[in-house]
């Protein structure tokens, strides 16, 4: 009898239910099986391939070996991140350089492209040459025909770019991309408009604009007539700005991101158009926004306005003016958040949410919460900048009645004043799993702190019974159990991960070159050595030799026994500024 | 309700209500290629590929379905979810996996969209979580690697990144 796994039609059908990881395993089935789950991957998956790190060159030398020698590539997606750190690149002449990439580039169909551009790439000293040729061809004309999504994160100067890939400068990238459909822009502040402006000479297709558009280029998208392809808006318009918004807003587009700021009209008072375009913006785009950062948000309007976020997962935003002149806050509580956001995930909220008697107090009071009602309860991450009114007792516990399924919690620049809020943390989320300390303060003790009493705090015993510690050996602490009399760090019995960023201020790294740290060995060894399950982990700035700085980013190796240390480039760094200041 | 009668290809007849039969696009193109009108009871439509059993399941498919919404167009840059089976169709597919193949041939061979979708998406489930050995054990599949190249595949796999 005739199988159904005998249609290559049937099988191919069936192995496009599959996710990318069980089609890698089902390519291990048979030989046939290989071939139709690698045309799956391929055709209608990003099966991406990375070369980044400081071993680039000899990771794209092993691809290539391998890639040569395959029958069927499900490979579509390069991501390439060199370091700037650069090891030795491979040895060859430029003619065994050329044969590697031509070997890579004439196997796979590229159809996604993500280059993470350092600076020194591209410059006449940089010192990987091996990634400038792949890079130059790649962007050759039958190298990037089938390319449908291209993300730049950092961009040089245009000329220098095109000079660097040998692009005919009369020509520019007209008509190399003829199959875009999505371009990508991240952490590009150069240039930005004229590079815009060469992909869509380039593309002719394109149909979204993930760049971060401002309001001051409106003019040139409805000249180009790619209003529509627009998916990513940062709306901060000056005063001449707000007809062009107002009238882009009219266009009715679907945006994917949407970042609004009134603050430069506070000067003049609201503009007469700046909310009537939010709002206007916000009711077109509500079945596409996947990430919204507000700094005001007129939630009794959006409440009664009809419009759901049904895609939104992220969610950054204060409550602004309007709603306290209109309402009151009070109206929040007869607002259905969970249908107004029924998939957010991710939430970053203004200080004033904890105020006492502003928004929260008002919220909570209110009938929605006796009635057991949240904010969303599909909400598991919450980040939080500090504000002094997160120590009042209650604080936390008031949020928690807001967001009450939070699992993972960011501390926003909280410094050491993280210890004395951890109680109110346990006792609002006793089930956390995740707690970062993010923002480049971080590690900074505030002045009534000291390594001391943090460790005290974590340990959960008295200032003095620490310093009866520290006098202990190494071999005692291993084995010393020490009872709390306190909270201790210990009692987040279901925490996983313990994540500490610091040094996100590339120049603050620079002049702290002590070791101090919001903990010292004594909570390693008596806390995070005592809970098997939690991984605790520390990211720094890897500071860059060449730039002559070498003594920037913590050592800290007295801990690393209790730690991982994760390497943050400075470019991370400045994303977490830039995404901070949205 | 006009009616036409199928025949399957060891003889029966299955009278079918004309609707229900034109939700198989091969009948459809059959009905209009042969300029059947609806009035014509009296016309048999032989399907030289699928069985009685299999083509009573597929006529209770059909009328289960009959008043669905037409499928959406096949949309690549949506995740394919599988977890969306109605309980009905669950139900209905709870069958040995020889007659669920013969269910997705029939479909395949009568063009019937939304049935091929769900079969497929059944033995898609059947996939799922399951290592190269098991799935070879369940379908009765042939491993024609050799120990070598099964090593070279899971190396050549090791590259893929997911987004």
């Amino acid at each position: 009898m005739e199988d159904a796994f005998s249609s290559d039609f049937i099988l191919l059908k069936i192995l496009s239910n599959l996710s990318l990881s069980e089609l890698l395993s089902s390519s291990l089935v048979s030989k046939r099986w290989k071939t139709l789950s690698r045309t799956v991957l391929r055709d209608k998956h990003r099966c991406a391939v990375s070369f980044s790190g400081k071993d680039v060159c000899q990771i794209l030398k092993e691809f290539s070996d391998c890639i040569g020698s395959m029958d069927s590539v499900p490979y579509n997606d390069l991501r390439i991140n060199p370091c700037h750190l650069n090891g030795p690149c491979i040895e060859g002449s430029s003619a065994d350089v050329t044969q590697i990439c031509d070997t890579i580039l004439s196997k796979m169909k590229l159809k996604y492209l993500d280059v993470h551009w350092f600076k020194e790439l591209g410059m006449p000293d940089h010192n990987c040459p091996v990634m400038v040729t792949f890079l130059k061809e790649i962007f050759k004309r039958e190298h990037c025909f089938n390319l449908e999504f291209l993300e730049f994160c950092h961009l040089p100067e245009l000329q220098l770019f095109t000079a660097c890939f040998e692009i005919d400068p009369e020509q520019g990238l007209k008509s190399l991309l003829p199959n875009l459909t999505t371009f990508k822009m991240i952490n590009c502040r150069r240039s930005t408009l004229e590079f815009i402006k060469e992909i869509i000479r380039a593309a002719p297709n394109i149909r979204n604009l993930i760049v971060n558009a401002k309001s001051n280029m409106l003019d040139y998208f409805f000249s180009s007539g790619k209003c529509s392809a627009l998916k990513k808006l940062v709306l901060n318009p000056a005063k001449n700005d707000s007809k062009i918004c107002f009238r882009f807003s009219k266009t009715k587009p679907k945006l994917k991101y949407f970042a609004f700021s009134s603050i430069p009209d506070r000067e003049y008072g609201p503009s007469q158009y700046f909310f009537a375009t939010v709002k206007s913006i916000l009711e077109s785009s509500g079945n596409s926004l996947g990430l919204l950062y507000a700094d005001q948000l007129d939630m009794v309007w959006l409440g009664n306005a009809g419009i759901t976020f049904p895609k939104l997962s992220r969610l950054s935003t204060r409550f602004g003016q309007e709603v306290n002149q209109l309402l009151g806050f009070n109206s929040l509580s007869g607002i259905d958040f969970g249908k107004l956001f029924p998939n957010l995930k991710s939430v970053q909220i203004g200080p004033e949410f904890l105020r006492p008697g502003v928004i929260l107090g008002d919220y909570v009071n209110a009938e929605t919460h006796t009635v057991g009602g949240s904010f969303c309860g599909t909400v598991t991450e919450l980040k939080l900048k500090y504000t002094w009114h997160i120590l009042k007792d209650g604080s936390l516990r008031m949020v928690a009645d807001v967001f009450p399924n939070v699992t993972h919690f960011i501390f926003e620049e909280m410094e050491t004043y993280f210890v004395d809020c951890m109680e109110g943390l346990h006792a609002s989320w006793p089930k956390l799993e995740r707690i970062s300390l993010s923002g480049y303060k971080v590690w900074k003790h505030s002045h009534a702190f000291s390594t001391a009493k943090c460790d005290a705090a974590f340990i959960g015993v008295s200032d003095e019974k620490i310093e009866t510690l520290s006098h202990l050996d190494e071999e005692t602490l291993k084995t010393l159990e020490v009872q709390p009399t306190r909270f201790s760090f210990r009692d987040f019995k279901s925490l996983k991960k313990f994540q500490i960023d610091t040094n996100h201020s590339y120049r603050e790294c620079r002049i702290n070159d002590d070791n101090k740290f919001i903990f010292s060995p004594l909570t390693g060894h008596l806390v995070f050595s005592k809970m098997p399950d939690l991984v605790v982990e520390i990211g720094r700035v890897l500071c860059n030799p060449q730039a002559g700085v070498s003594s920037c980013g913590y050592e800290l190796r007295e801990l690393s026994p209790f730690v991982s240390f994760v390497s943050r480039t400075v470019e991370h760094a400045q994303e977490h500024l830039i995404s901070n200041s949205i | 309700m006009p009616v036409v009668r199928l025949q399957s290809v060891d003889g029966e007849v299955f009278p079918v209500d004309v609707e229900i039969a034109r939700m198989s696009f091969a009948i459809r193109n059959m009905l209009d290629d042969l300029g059947v009108q609806d009035n014509d009871a009296e016309e048999v439509i032989p399907l030289p590929n699928v069985t009685g059993p299999i083509l009573r399941k597929v006529i209770e498919w059909c009328t289960h379905h009959k008043d669905d919404p037409p499928p959406p167009e096949e949309d690549d840059t949506r995740e394919k979810r599988t977890d969306d089976i109605p309980a009905w169709d669950q139900e209905f597919l709870r069958v040995d996996q020889a007659v669920l193949f013969d269910i997705i041939l029939a479909a395949n061979y009568l063009d019937i969209k939304g049935l091929l979708d769900v079969t497929c998406k059944t033995v898609a489930n059947m996939i799922k979580g399951k290592t190269p050995e098991e799935i070879r054990k369940l379908f009765n599949i042939k491993n024609d690697f050799t120990p070598a190249e099964e090593e070279q595949i899971r190396k050549e796999n090791e590259w893929c990144e997911e987004k």
